[in-house]
C-alpha cells in the first residue's frame, strides 16, 4: 500500500499576536521554540488597543487593580506609557529568546482594534499564535478569544498559548486521514526532530477497519523519521474520554485539525479547554 | 657478741622444685577461670556491683599489669549474663518541636523492628500518597473545586459584563487592571463623540459606569476570599485523602505496638504529620524542582546519599539496639572523649552549609552501656577535655544529655538539636592506678559521692604450696589463651621463681599478669628458636637473660667504667673511713644495683656531721634524715655525758646525680666509725641497710639488685672468696638472687651477711670486735667502740684545752 501524496507544509512565518493582556514570558518562549523547530520566522505584533486609550480619555473612568481591588484615575498619558512599556518589555523578551534559538524575528507595534489588526496581519502569514489571558475568570475580556474566533473563521492555522504552561511531554494529535490531519502529522514529525519524545496519535470514532487502515498509513508516514509513534483508538466519539486521556498522557503539545474527525469545532474547543499545554489548531 | 656467718645458699634464692608438680606440661592443666590473688578486689567488685544505687560506682586501682581490666571485664561479663537485657532506645522526630528530638524507650529488639516498620511505612506512603493524588477520583474532586471557584468568579464577572453590556458599557483589560467604558458596537466611544452626547446621556453613562465600578470593586474584593476558601477546601480535600491513604497503614502498625503507649502516641503524631505534610510525598513523586519546599518543621533535606528524602522525618533512629543481647551490656570505652561518652549530633554538608536532623544523632558509650556496665580508663577520662565533668554530670543527674562541646562552652549559638535526655542506669567502673585514685579522692569532693567502692588490686600473693599450684594453672591459662606452646614443669618452676623475683620477695608471687604474659611469650619464642614443642626451663631462663641483656646498656657502661678505673671502687684491700655502699638505679623500669664509694672524714669540731650531698642539694630528704640519725646514734652511744667535739663530712664519691633513700645510712655510719676509730675497712665488702638511732640495721628495697650489682663488679676483677655484701637481716626473706650469685656463694667465693646491728657489721668490716660496755661502763680495750670513744674523748680534751687557750689569750 502506497502512501497518499503528502501535502506541502505551508508554514513559513509565525505571527505572534500580542496585546496588553499577554504578560506571560513562557508563551513567548514556546512560540520562539515552535518557530525554531518549524524553521520559520517569527513576527511579533503588538496591538495598542485603541479602546483602552479611548477609555482613558473619559474623565469618569477609573482603573481597578485585580490585586488590591483599589481604583485610581485612568489617564491617557498613563495608558500610552503603560502600553509602550509593555510592548518594549515583550520585544526584549522575544529578542532574548529568539537570539538564543537563532530564530529570525521582527517586532511591530500597531494601534487599533486588536481583533481587526491581528486578523488583517494574519492574512499575510501561515500560522498565528495567540495567548490566552489568565485568570480564567477574565478570559472573556481577552482579545485572544475574539482573535481566535476570527482566525478560525478565516481558516488560519492557530497556535493557542496559555500562561504558565510548558511544552514538555509527548506530542499528541487527533488524526482522521484528512488533508488537515496529514498536515498536522507533518507538523508533529517536524516538531519531534531531535527530541526524545513520542508521538501519540488518537483515532477517534473510527471503525476498526478504518482505524487499521489509518494505523498503517500513519506508520508508513512516520517510518524513516525515527520517531516512536503510539496509536490510541477511541471507539466512541466522546470528547470527555479524549480529554481524560490527554490529561493522563500529560500531553506536552496538542495538534488538532479544526475539524477533527467526528468532533465539531465546539467539541474541539471543549477538548482543548484548560489543557496544560499549547494547542495547535490546523485548518 | 657472736660473729655473723654468711647466709646459707638456700637462703639466697627460694628455688621452686619442679618435682612438686604432678604434670608434664601445662597442657594437662585445667585453666584457671578465677582471678588469682585478688580476693579483696573481687570482694569489693561483688559488693559494688551488688549495690544497685546510682552512687555506688567503682574505681578499680592497683599497680600496672595486675590484670585490672581483664579481671573487671571478666567479672562484669559473668555478672551481666545473669541480668536482664535492658531496653532499646530510639530517637524520633518531635513534630511539635523538631529541634528537640524525642527519645523512645522500647523493649529489647523492638527498636529495630519499629525502625524497619517505619521504613516500610514510608515506602508505602511514597507509593500510596502520590497514587492517591494522581487518581482520577482526586483529580475530579480537585477539578470540581477549581471549576466551582472559577465558575464563581466567571459568574461574577459575566454578570458584571452582561449588566454593563445592557447599558452599552464594556469591561476592558488594561495593562494594569480593569476598567469600564461606554461602547458602540465593538469600539469604545471616542471622547469627542462622547462630549457631543447630551448632558443627560453623559450623566447617565457616567452614573452607570460609576455604579458598575462600585460593583466591580465589590467583586474584586470578593475574589481573595473565594481564593482563600478554595485553598482551604483544597487543603481539606488533601488532608482527607491523605488520611484515607495513611490511616489504615498506621492502624496496622498500632496493632503490633498496642503494649507500648509511647509508640502508639507517636503513631498518632505521625499520622497527623503525614496528613499535614503530604506534599513531601507528592513532590518526591513529581521529582525535584524549584517549587519543592522543605515541609514545615523539618530541618533542611539531606543531600543525596545521606538518607532517603521524603518521609525521612518518620524514620526511627535506633540509638541502642539490644536485639542480639542475651544479658546486660558491658562496654569498655577505649577512647572516652566527650563525644564518645555522651554521643554526638553529626552534620552533613549541603550546598556549603552543615545541616542535621534527629537521624544523625549517634550514641555514646553511656548509651551503649545503659542498663549495664561501663568500664573506663580513669587517666583517659581525666585527660580528655570535659569527659570527667560530663561523666559526673550524667551520673549525678541520672540521664544522658547530648550537647556539642561548642554549645556546652557557649562558643556557638546557632540552632542545633537538643535531643531529649535519656535516663541513665549504668554502673561505671573506672580503672586506674592507686595514686590517681587517692589524688582524685582528695581533690574532687564529688568523687567519693559517685565512686563509693574502691576495688584495690594487689600485685602479689603469698607463695604457698596452693598458690604455686594455682599459679601453674594461671600459666597454663595464659599460654592457652595466647596460643603459646605448653610449658613443662621445669619451665613453670622457673617462671614462678622469676615471679618472686619480680615482686622482690622470696615468699611472694607477682600478680602482674602483663609481665608474666610477656615472659611467657618470649619464652615461647625462644622455645621456637630451639625448635622445641614445649617450653623448658632453659627457654624461660634464656628469655629472662635476653630481656635483661636488651636493657642492659647503661648497667654495662657503668660496670665498664668501674673496671677501667674511671669510677673508683675497690673490691679488695683496707681503707680508713671508706665503705662500698650500694644503690639501685632505675632507668625506665629497668633496675640494677651498683656500688658507690662512701667516705667519711673526721676532725676536731662542734659535733656536726656534714652530709655533702645535702649541702650541694644532691641529697634527697630521706637521705638527709638517715645522715642526721647517725649523729643521734653517736651521741647516744658515745657521748651521753659529754659533748661530741668533732666534725665529720660524709660523701658519695663520684655521685653526680641525686641520692635519696636511707639505705646507705649504715654504710655511712660504718665509714664514720672507721674514721673515728682509725680502723681500716675491708673493701671486699659492700654494705646496704638503713640504721636507727639505736644502731639497729633496718630493711631496705632492691636488695637483690644491690647484691648483684656488687657481685658483677667483683666478678669483673675476679672473685677472691673474700668478697660479699652486708644486708639487713630483715631483707633475707626478700632474696631471690641470680643463679650465678647463688652458685658463687655455694662455692664460697661470695658471701651474704645478714646484719641486725651496726656492731655486727663493723666487726665484719674491720675484723675487730665492736665491743660492749662492761660493768664499769667502758668498752673493752682495743675494740672498735673503745677506739671510737677514746678518739671522741681526745677531741673533747682538745676542745677543753683549746677553749682554755682562747680564754687565756683573751685575758692577756
Amino acid at each position: 500500500m502506497s502512501a497518499p501524496p503528502r501535502p506541502q507544509l505551508r508554514i513559513r512565518r509565525l505571527l505572534l499576536a500580542l496585546d496588553a493582556t499577554c504578560s506571560d514570558e513562557n508563551c513567548l518562549t514556546i512560540a520562539v521554540e515552535l518557530a525554531a523547530r518549524l524553521e520559520v520566522d517569527l513576527a511579533g505584533l503588538f496591538v495598542e488597543d485603541v479602546n483602552i486609550l479611548r477609555s482613558a480619555a473619559l474623565p469618569f473612568v477609573r482603573q481597578f487593580s485585580p490585586l488590591t481591588a483599589s481604583s485610581a484615575p485612568f489617564e491617557v498619558d498613563e495608558a500610552e506609557r503603560e502600553l509602550r512599556r509593555f510592548a518594549s518589555k515583550l520585544e526584549r523578551q522575544i529578542s532574548a529568546a529568539a537570539d538564543q534559538r537563532r530564530v529570525k524575528w521582527t517586532f511591530q507595534v500597531v494601534r487599533g482594534l486588536a481583533a481587526r489588526e491581528v486578523s488583517q496581519a494574519a492574512l499575510a502569514t501561515d500560522l498565528v499564535a495567540v495567548a490566552e489571558t489568565a485568570p480564567r475568570a477574565l478570559m472573556g475580556l481577552s482579545v485572544s478569544r475574539t482573535v481566535r474566533e476570527a482566525l478560525r473563521e478565516a481558516g488560519r492555522t492557530l497556535l493557542l498559548l496559555r500562561p504558565g504552561v510548558k511544552a514538555e511531554g509527548p506530542i499528541v494529535m487527533i488524526y482522521d486521514g484528512s488533508p488537515a490531519a496529514d498536515e498536522a502529522m507533518d507538523v508533529a514529525l517536524k516538531l519531534l526532530v531531535g527530541i526524545d519524545a513520542a508521538l501519540e496519535v488518537f483515532l477517534v470514532g473510527e471503525s476498526a477497519e478504518r482505524a487499521a487502515k489509518l494505523t498503517l498509513l500513519l506508520r508508513e508516514r512516520a517510518a524513516g523519521h525515527g520517531t516512536p509513534i503510539r496509536i490510541h483508538r477511541f471507539a466512541s466519539g466522546d470528547f470527555s474520554l479524549v480529554r481524560r486521556a490527554l490529561l493522563e498522557l500529560n500531553a506536552g503539545f496538542l495538534i488538532l485539525p479544526t475539524q477533527a474527525g467526528v468532533f465539531t469545532a465546539r467539541a474541539v474547543d471543549e477538548i482543548s479547554q484548560g489543557l496544560p499545554c499549547p494547542v495547535l489548531f490546523l485548518s | 657478741m657472736a660473729s655473723v656467718s654468711p647466709l646459707p645458699v638456700e637462703a639466697l634464692r627460694r628455688v621452686c622444685d619442679a618435682s612438686q608438680f604432678g604434670f608434664s606440661t601445662t597442657a594437662e592443666l585445667e585453666p584457671l577461670e578465677d582471678t588469682l590473688g585478688q580476693a579483696r578486689a573481687l570482694e569489693a567488685m561483688r559488693f559494688g556491683v551488688g549495690v544497685r544505687h546510682r552512687s555506688y560506682n567503682l574505681f578499680a586501682f592497683g599497680p600496672p599489669g595486675t590484670g585490672k581490666h581483664t579481671t573487671v571485664l571478666q567479672y562484669l561479663k559473668r555478672q551481666a549474663q545473669h541480668e536482664g537485657v535492658p531496653s532499646d532506645w530510639a530517637y524520633v522526630n518531635n513534630f511539635k518541636d523538631p529541634h528537640r528530638p524525642r527519645a523512645i524507650q522500647l523493649p529489647a529488639g523492638r527498636g529495630k523492628k519499629l525502625s524497619q516498620d517505619m521504613e516500610k511505612l514510608i515506602e508505602e506512603l511514597r507509593a500510596s500518597i502520590p497514587a492517591t493524588f494522581e487518581s482520577e477520583s482526586f483529580r475530579q474532586r480537585k477539578q470540581s473545586l477549581s471549576n466551582e471557584f472559577e465558575h464563581q468568579q466567571e459568574q461574577a464577572f459575566d454578570e458584571l459584563r452582561e449588566k454593563a453590556k445592557e447599558k452599552g458599557i464594556a469591561l476592558l483589560r488594561t495593562p494594569l487592571g480593569l476598567t469600564f467604558a461606554p461602547v458602540r458596537g465593538e469600539e469604545v466611544i471616542d471622547p469627542e463623540e462622547f462630549s457631543k452626547l447630551g448632558e443627560v446621556e453623559q450623566k447617565r453613562i457616567q452614573k452607570d459606569v460609576e455604579a458598575l465600578q462600585e460593583r466591580l470593586q465589590q467583586v474584586l474584593q470578593q475574589v481573595p476570599r473565594w481564593e482563600r476558601e478554595q485553598r482551604q477546601r483544597l487543603r481539606d480535600l488533601r488532608r482527607e485523602v491523605t488520611r484515607f491513604a495513611a490511616a489504615h497503614l498506621i492502624e496496622e502498625l498500632r496493632t503490633q505496638y498496642v503494649d507500648l503507649p509511647e509508640v502508639i502516641e507517636y503513631f498518632d503524631e505521625v499520622l497527623e504529620d503525614i496528613v499535614e505534610n503530604a506534599a513531601q510525598f507528592v513532590q518526591q513523586a513529581a521529582g525535584p524542582g524549584p517549587q519543592q519546599e522543605t515541609p514545615p518543621g523539618l530541618p533542611q533535606p539531606m543531600p543525596p546519599g545521606a538518607a532517603p528524602g521524603p518521609g525521612r522525618r518518620y524514620l526511627v533512629n535506633v540509638l541502642v539496639d539490644r536485639s542480639a543481647f542475651t544479658g546486660a551490656p558491658v562496654v569498655y570505652a577505649d577512647q572516652p572523649t566527650y563525644a564518645d561518652l555522651v554521643g554526638r549530633v553529626e552534620h552533613v554538608s549541603q550546598f556549603g552549609a552543615l545541616v542535621t536532623d534527629f537521624t544523625l544523632i549517634k550514641p555514646g558509650a553511656l548509651h551503649r552501656a545503659n542498663g549495664g556496665y561501663l568500664v573506663l580508663d580513669a587517666m583517659k577520662v581525666f585527660s580528655q577535655p570535659f569527659s570527667w565533668e560530663t561523666l559526673k554530670r550524667a551520673l549525678r543527674a541520672g540521664e544522658i544529655r547530648i550537647e556539642t562541646l561548642a554549645e556546652k562552652m557557649s562558643l556557638v549559638s546557632t540552632v542545633s538539636l537538643e535531643p531529649e535526655p535519656i535516663p541513665l542506669s549504668t554502673k561505671v567502673v573506672l580503672v586506674g592506678d592507686r595514686r590517681l585514685y587517692y589524688m582524685v579522692s582528695a581533690l574532687d569532693p564529688e568523687f567519693d559521692d559517685l565512686f563509693k567502692v574502691a576495688v584495690d588490686f594487689d600485685d602479689r600473693l603469698d607463695r604457698t604450696h596452693t598458690a604455686v599450684e594455682q599459679y601453674a594453672r594461671l600459666i597454663a591459662s595464659l599460654a592457652q589463651r595466647e596460643n603459646l606452646k605448653p610449658l613443662d614443669a621445669g619451665a613453670v618452676a622457673r617462671v614462678i621463681e622469676e615471679s618472686s623475683r619480680l615482686c622482690a620477695d622470696a615468699h611472694k608471687l607477682s600478680t602482674r599478669t602483663s609481665s608474666l604474659m610477656q615472659l611467657l611469650r618470649e619464652s615461647d619464642y625462644w622455645a621456637g628458636e630451639a625448635q622445641r614443642a614445649v617450653v623448658t626451663y632453659a627457654d624461660v631462663d634464656r628469655a629472662i637473660g635476653a630481656y635483661m641483656r636488651r636493657g642492659d646498656y647503661i648497667r654495662e657502661r657503668m660496670q665498664e667504667e668501674i673496671r677501667r678505673g674511671t669510677i673508683l671502687i675497690d673490691v679488695d684491700g683496707l681503707h680508713d673511713g671508706q665503705v662500698n655502699g650500694l644503690s639501685v638505679v632505675d632507668y625506665g623500669g629497668r633496675l640494677f644495683g651498683r656500688p658507690n664509694r662512701i667516705t667519711a672524714r673526721v676532725r676536731f669540731g662542734k659535733g656536726e656531721v656534714v652530709d655533702i650531698e645535702r649541702e650541694v642539694a644532691l641529697g634527697g630528704p630521706v637521705h638527709s634524715k638517715g645522715v642526721l640519725i647517725l649523729a643521734g646514734y653517736l651521741g647516744e652511744r658515745f657521748a651521753r655525758e659529754r659533748p661530741l667535739a668533732f666534725s665529720a663530712s660524709l660523701v658519695f664519691e663520684q655521685s653526680y646525680g641525686g641520692v635519696d633513700g636511707d639505705s646507705a645510712s649504715s654504710a655511712e655510719l660504718y665509714a664514720l666509725l672507721s674514721a673515728l676509730a682509725e680502723l681500716p675497712v675491708r673493701q671486699s665488702l659492700a654494705v646496704t641497710g638503713s640504721v636507727n638511732q639505736h644502731g639497729h640495721v633496718q630493711a631496705i628495697g632492691g636488695v637483690n639488685e644491690k647484691i648483684e650489682g656488687f657481685f658483677d663488679v667483683c666478678s669483673q676483677f675476679g672473685l677472691t672468696g673474700d668478697q660479699g655484701v652486708l644486708i639487713p637481716a630483715a631483707n633475707v626473706q626478700h632474696l631471690m638472687l641470680r643463679t650465678e650469685v647463688v652458685r658463687a656463694a655455694a662455692e664460697g667465693r661470695f658471701h651474704i651477711y645478714p646484719i641486725e646491728t651496726i656492731d655486727q657489721g663493723i666487726e665484719i668490716l674491720t675484723g675487730v670486735p665492736a665491743g660492749e660496755r662492761n660493768g664499769d661502763g667502758n668498752f673493752p680495750e682495743g675494740t672498735v667502740n673503745a677506739r671510737v670513744e677514746q678518739r671522741l674523748a681526745r677531741f673533747v680534751d682538745k676542745a677543753k684545752s683549746f677553749a682554755a687557750a682562747v680564754r687565756a689569750e683573751k685575758l692577756e
